[in-house]
């Protein structure tokens, strides 16, 4: 088989064994990989799938096609389960890196996780076999400490993914990281983690994956590669990092929890400062010739990962103006394996609390919650993953937190119980819409879909609606990204590779299945089969944004009839 | 001078583009595994050094091979392994200075860096310029200057 492995990897961590099941062609014609496979694979085992518990979820890793080769910006892994913490309860997650095509590199196209280990264990994948450890030493260590040890005990070049104190823990919003700078953000995977007693996964693999047309390959990916090279956006998006979107689309970051707006002025000068005082090198995904991701420079400690949801949500959205202050809780963050996005929302709804004298200062626990103080940050992340002096009602989020406390509800601003991105949905209509169908997609890649900024006056009908097309076409494109476990940003949001490039590379390398009809046709399914496992398993009616949003903006109304319309199939998701 | 891959260490992202590319272009497969380069990482300190054999004027890898299947390719100055007399004993790789030999996985013969005949395919990929090929091959000032920086990140002084 070429471009695929064909094979699945199943462990069951309860019984710590592990089998490995085949994948037939014709599956992998039907949904390609990624996204897709982890799709079927729950549609198949629903009634297994959806067990109550976190602790006995499955978890779905899977790649595509492209993983693992030459095809450029092609190192994402899709991962799926179902979470008890949000709602609707299927959850994906794209996460970028170089974990994907090391399961590739083992042999496999897809990893399921199942069952509760008794005590801590740390799997190692490699080629040849599946190894559970006893993981209690790194249990309580921080993500960077668990790093070191397993790679010292493993190999260098071993991939790992880990979780840190709070996903031990099991703080709902905790990451589970890749290396040290790429994470699953936002879907609460650290807890799953947690959950299972599974400290981390490392991968070391030497197989081969081969090609159909390896010499056509090859030559697709070096015009590609160059393409992408020359490219003005490219050579901009890798000197400055994901903080290259800041300054464009007529500025509309949330400031201190969306009571303000950015400016494009703001939003520049916050990025020239980084880039010039806290910028230190750059990091790259496998296979990418852009290079996007940045190492920063505190203190004279060095470390990746910092991106513009994380930085924004741990700056001015709490009213953090001081790059220093923001870059040391992010790597309080990375360290402990905590989403910094969540805990800015967190943070973010406290201080509004504060301020508009919803909470107390006894409520809070004594905490003087002001716009913009580090301390005050530092001291709530504590207590939300030690889980006391209140911090056990806080990580559950801020939505679950306002909840709980039946107190500062309308001012948490989320969509379906998630967190929004930095972007205010306020700042164009077309984000307003993407966050209403599809709240699960929870990057910021949607967020810069159109230069227009102004939202529309009068909601349009659905169906009729050129944005509502604009926002679905996009998003299958996405979707066909993540079924080929390519970039989702080099595809969708720059955009630098395009449907045509994405149908080459899968005939090249896997000899079949690269036309358009059956790429689309994938496509349809996977959302097909991601919108009925989503509908099947709803906690509760979907929530919507807080009344603020929709003053002089959309009206809420209309937003919900069409959500109504979307959700019961008569819009043209299918088209 | 003969030309060689001059590597950067401070500008490399670690993506391994430069890995698979040189497995595919060579053997016609996806696999850091049958690559002549090898992406070392770092992640703690972030750092990642591209492994590549530096083709020495005295290579000891061609003093110690047993078998003499260690030679210099006359057109390009690659210094390489001719698969017809190499044993797998392992000798160059303990004797290279850089570490840059490897077992190739399936001849289990060991592989070094060719140059490409001249055209190496993974200078072309590296767009950060970690890689480049040149007769600038010690740049000696600038691998000073890494080496003094990874002590400094690893807290060697």
């Amino acid at each position: 088989m070429n471009g695929w492995r064909g094979r699945r990897l199943c462990i069951d961590l309860g019984l710590q064994k592990s089998w490995i099941e085949e994948i037939p062609l014709n599956e992998l014609e039907r949904y390609l990989g990624g996204r897709g496979l982890n799709a079927a694979y729950f549609l198949k085992n629903k009634s297994d799938s959806t067990a109550a518990s976190s602790s006995q979820t499955t978890i779905s890793l899977s790649v595509g096609p492209l993983s693992g080769t030459l095809a450029p910006c092609s190192g994402w892994t899709s991962i799926s389960f179902f979470s008890g913490s949000s709602a609707p309860r299927y959850v994906h997650g794209s996460m970028p890196g170089h974990w994907g095509p090391q399961l590739k590199f083992c042999g496999f196209d897809q990893l399921i996780i199942q069952g509760q280990s008794e005590q801590p264990v740390y799997i190692v994948i490699d080629a040849k076999d599946v190894y559970f450890k006893d993981g209690r030493s790194f249990w309580g260590k921080n993500v960077q400490e668990t790093l070191v040890g397993i790679l010292e005990a493993e190999g260098q070049n071993t991939e790992m993914l880990s979780i840190g104190p709070a996903g031990e823990k099991l703080v709902r919003f905790a990451n589970v990281t890749n290396g040290l700078s790429w994470a699953a953000d936002h879907i609460g995977l650290g807890y799953a983690f947690g959950s299972k007693n599974l400290k981390a996964i490392a991968t070391r693999g030497g197989k081969p994956v081969t090609l159909d047309r390896s010499d056509h390959f090859l030559r697709l990916c070096l015009d590609l590669k160059e393409r992408i090279s020359r490219d003005r956006k490219s050579v901009e998006l890798g000197g400055a990092g994901s903080f290259f979107f800041l300054g464009q689309n007529g500025g509309g970051l949330g400031i201190k929890n969306y009571t303000e707006r950015s400016s494009i002025d703001l939003e520049k000068r916050w990025k020239v400062e980084y880039l010039k005082e806290y910028a230190y090198g750059c990091e790259g995904c496998f296979s990418c010739p852009i290079h996007c991701g940045r190492v920063s420079q505190i203190d004279g400690d060095c470390f990746g990962g910092a991106h513009i949801e994380g930085a924004w949500s741990l700056g001015p959205k709490v009213g953090i103006f001081d790059w220093v202050k923001t870059l040391r809780i992010l790597r309080v963050c990375q360290l402990q394996g905590v989403d910094p996005a969540a805990v800015g929302s967190v943070v973010a709804w406290l201080m509004d609390c504060y301020e508009k004298r919803i909470l107390s200062i006894r409520e809070l626990g004594l905490v003087e919650c002001r716009w913009g103080s580090e301390a005050t940050v530092l001291g709530i992340l504590e207590r939300i993953i030690e889980g006391n002096e209140g911090g056990e009602i806080l990580r559950e989020g801020s939505l679950g937190a306002a909840r709980a406390l039946r107190k500062g509800l309308e001012l948490v601003p989320h969509f379906c119980g998630r967190d929004l991105p930095v972007r205010d949905p306020r700042s164009s209509a077309e984000y307003a819409y993407s966050r209403a169908f599809f709240p699960e997609e929870w990057d910021y890649l949607q967020s810069f879909i159109s230069s227009n900024s102004s939202p529309p006056s009068v909601p349009l009908e659905f169906g009729k609606n050129e944005i509502v097309a604009k926002i679905l076409g996009l998003e299958k494109l996405r979707v066909l990204a993540d079924l080929n476990s390519l970039c989702p940003l080099v595809v969708v949001r720059v955009p630098l590779v395009t449907r045509f490039d994405i149908e080459n590379l899968v005939s090249a390398g896997t000899g079949s299945f690269g036309d358009a009809r059956t790429l689309r046709a994938a496509v349809d399914r996977t959302m097909h089969a991601e919108k009925t496992l989503r509908g099947e398993n709803q906690i509760g009616e979907p929530d919507s944004l807080p009344v603020r949003f929709f003053e002089n903006r959309v009206e809420k109304s209309d937003l919900q009839k069409e959500m109504k319309d979307y959700d019961s199939g008569k819009g043209p998701l299918f088209y | 001078m003969a030309h060689t891959i001059s590597v950067l260490p401070d500008l490399c992202t670690g993506c391994q583009s430069c890995e698979i590319v040189c497995s595919l272009s060579h053997d016609g497969v996806s696999s850091p595994a049958f690559s002549r380069i090898q992406v070392k990482k770092w992640p703690e300190i972030c750092v990642c050094i591209p492994i590549v054999c530096q083709q020495c004027q005295s290579p000891p890898c061609m003093a110690i091979c047993p078998t003499g299947a260690r030679k210099r390719i006359a057109a390009t100055g690659a210094v390489i392994t001719d698969p017809k007399w190499c044993v797998g004993c392992k000798s160059c790789i303990y004797a290279c200075p850089y570490g840059s030999p490897v077992i190739h996985p399936g001849t289990r013969k060991t592989i070094t860096c060719d140059l490409c005949d001249g055209k190496p395919v993974c200078t072309e990929v590296c767009t950060v310029g970690a890689l480049s090929y040149s007769d600038d091959r010690f740049a000696i000032e600038k691998k000073i200057s890494f080496a003094q920086k990874v002590a400094s990140l690893a807290g060697l002084k």
